[in-house]
Parts: structure tokens; sequence; C-alpha cells
């Protein structure tokens, strides 16, 4: 397969991965640290959405299912399946444990990587396309207009029930 | 083909959960953790103890030692180590983590 | 050329981190920066070893990322010298 359309596809995916997980996981419902509070308040000075900048924060401020992504398909890419997977979902629990933070958002993440990864291969999407594919996905959250990824994030989070209470 | 997988890994992956399960019933570890999971620190069978199983063997086994007798006592060290060792080296958090004036 | 598009990101971010004025919108764009180092590490040395590598200095950086974060609420705003 084309290596450009490998990477589109493998950047949807990944998004599609730790968006979904992450807000299920609660990351929009409340900042897990204070750190993530501050964040999140800044992009809603700015213009965004609170639910959606308590999301960024928590990516900021935790290894959250984006970290359990990317972590999980370089350890695909270098070590292999399924040890790669396994190993990226332990070392992103303790990461998490030292970030005040459960761990179940980044476990799941690397573990549900590590599948998606192993029946991409099958259609020619070879690991490496995930680590930039992935990449990609995280840049359109955190690195190009924060307001605006919040408030599409803000809506993913009330479709899903796990929007925030606080103001 | 990126994906390494013989009978004998997949067996071993398998009994290395199924004896961290065993022993997590033997040492008393709950079942699952407390509601709503999604915010809970407690150590259950279901949450720490797989994963450690599933990374330990996984670590073990790119080291070079395998077989089922290694995945085995892999499970059984994970579950020991989730039970007595997992709170003194990652404590639960106890400052609150928002609301400070 | 994957090495190439993730150096590319790397530096744009960087670039926005510099010109942004709001001290939290800095932190998103240096955690981008961060996928993007560890990505890049696991790009060019292509061995379990630089898996670790790569992991480490993501969960590190997001540690320190924590605390930089918890320290910019609690300093209300930048303290003029006079």
């Amino acid at each position: 397969m084309n290596e450009i359309i490998g990477i589109i596809i493998a950047a949807v995916l990944s998004w599609a991965n730790f968006v979904l997980i992450d807000t299920w996981m609660g990351l929009p419902e409340k900042p897990g640290v204070k750190g993530a509070d501050v964040i999140g308040r800044g992009v809603k000075k700015r213009g965004g959405d609170l639910s959606g900048g308590f999301f960024q924060g928590n990516i900021v401020c935790s290894p959250d299912a984006s970290a359990g992504t990317i972590l999980g398909a370089i350890s695909c890419y270098t070590i292999g399946i399924p040890a790669g997977g396994f190993i990226a979902a332990l070392l992103v629990f303790i990461g998490n444990r030292l970030c005040a933070d459960p761990g179940y958002a980044g476990t799941s993440g690397a573990l549900s990587i590590m599948v998606i990864i192993a029946l991409a291969s099958f259609i020619g999407i070879p690991p490496e396309q995930f680590i930039v594919g992935m990449l990609l996905a995280i840049v359109t959250i955190q690195g190009i207009d924060h307001p605006r990824a919040s408030r599409l994030l803000g809506k993913i989070a009330k479709r899903m029930g796990r929007y925030t209470e606080l103001t | 083909m990126i994906i390494h997988v013989n009978i004998v890994t997949v067996l071993s992956y398998i009994l290395a959960v199924l004896s961290a399960i065993i022993v997590g019933f033997i040492v008393k570890l709950p079942l699952l953790p407390e509601r709503p999971i999604r915010y809970s620190f407690t150590i259950s069978i279901i949450f720490p103890t797989t994963v450690i199983a599933l990374g330990l063997s996984a670590m073990v086994f790119e080291l070079g030692w395998g077989g089922i007798m290694v995945g085995v006592i892999t499970g059984i060290l994970s579950a020991l180590i989730s039970k007595y060792l997992l709170e003194k080296i990652l404590p639960e958090p106890t400052e609150p983590v928002e609301g400070e004036s | 050329m994957l090495i190439e598009i993730t150096g590319i990101i790397i530096v744009l971010m960087a670039l926005r981190a510099l010109i942004a004025r709001d001290r939290s919108e800095r932190m998103l764009y240096l955690n981008a920066l961060s996928f993007g180092m560890s990505a890049l590490i696991a790009l060019y040395i292509q061995s379990p070893f630089g898996a670790i590598i790569a992991i480490t200095s993501f969960v590190t950086s997001t540690i320190s990322s924590n605390a930089i974060a918890y320290s910019m609420g609690r300093t209300p705003e930048e303290i003029l010298i006079k």
C-alpha cells in the first residue's frame, strides 16, 4: 500500500482509538491533577470548551490512551506483537501510577492499538506508519487550534455521557 | 510477518495469566475494583495483576527464557508482586488533586 | 520518509511554542513535541532498547509537564522585578 495512504489510515485509526478510549475513561469529566485544571481553564479562556480543555490538560499531565497508543505502536514496531503491546501496557501502567492516575486509559490504549496494528498488518500497513499516524493525530488535538479541538472533544464527550459538571 | 506467535508462546501467556488469577484468588485480592471503575485505585485481579502478568511474561520471553514453566512462575510472581509489593513502590496518591484555593 | 515527517512536526511544534503568548498554551505544544521526540527516538534506534529509551523519555517528560502545570496554577501572574 502507498505509504501516504497508509499513514493517513493509521492516523484515523489511532485518533479514534485514543479519543474514544480516553472519553470513555472519563478524561473530559474532571481534571485528574491540578495542572490539567490550569490548562483546561486556559483553553476555555481562549474560547474553547471546558470539557475538551480538561481532556487536553489530562493528556499533558498524565499518560493516557494517547500515550498508550504511541508507545504501543513504538513497542510493536521494535519488539513485535504481542510482546511489544504487553510490555508497552506494563510500562505505561507504571508511568500512570507515577503521575497519580489509576492507569486504565493507558493500558487499554496500548492493548487495543496492538490488536489494531496486528489486523492492519494484513492489509499492508506496517507499525512504523502507526507511529507517525499517531503523531499526526495528537498534533490535530494538541498542536493546531486548541479552542476548536476542545469544542470537538466536548461534543464527543456530551455524546458519550462524559461531559464535565464543573464550571 | 511481525506477529511472532507459536503455540508454545500463546500457551505460556495464557498460563501466566491463569496462574496469576489463581494465585490472586489464593492471596485474597479482590476480583474487580470498586465502582466507578475508571477512577478506582484498588489493586484487583482484573486490573493490575493481569497487566503485570502479561508484561513480565513478555519481558521474560523476549530475554530468552521461554516455555510453559517460566510462564507459570512469572504469573505466580506477578500475583505476589501486585499483592505485596505494588502498594509500596507505587503508592496511591494521597494529596487532594483539585480544588485548591 | 517517516523520520523526515517526524522532524518537520517537531520543528513546527517548537516554533509554535516559541511564539505562543499564554503559558498554558505552551504546555500543549510542548506535549505534542514530546510525542514527536519519542517517535523520533524509536524510528532512529530501531531496536527494543530504542523502545525502552522512547518510553522512558516520554514518561519522564510527562512527569515534568505535570509538575510544571501544577506550579503554573500556583503563581498567579508573572512577577516583574523593577
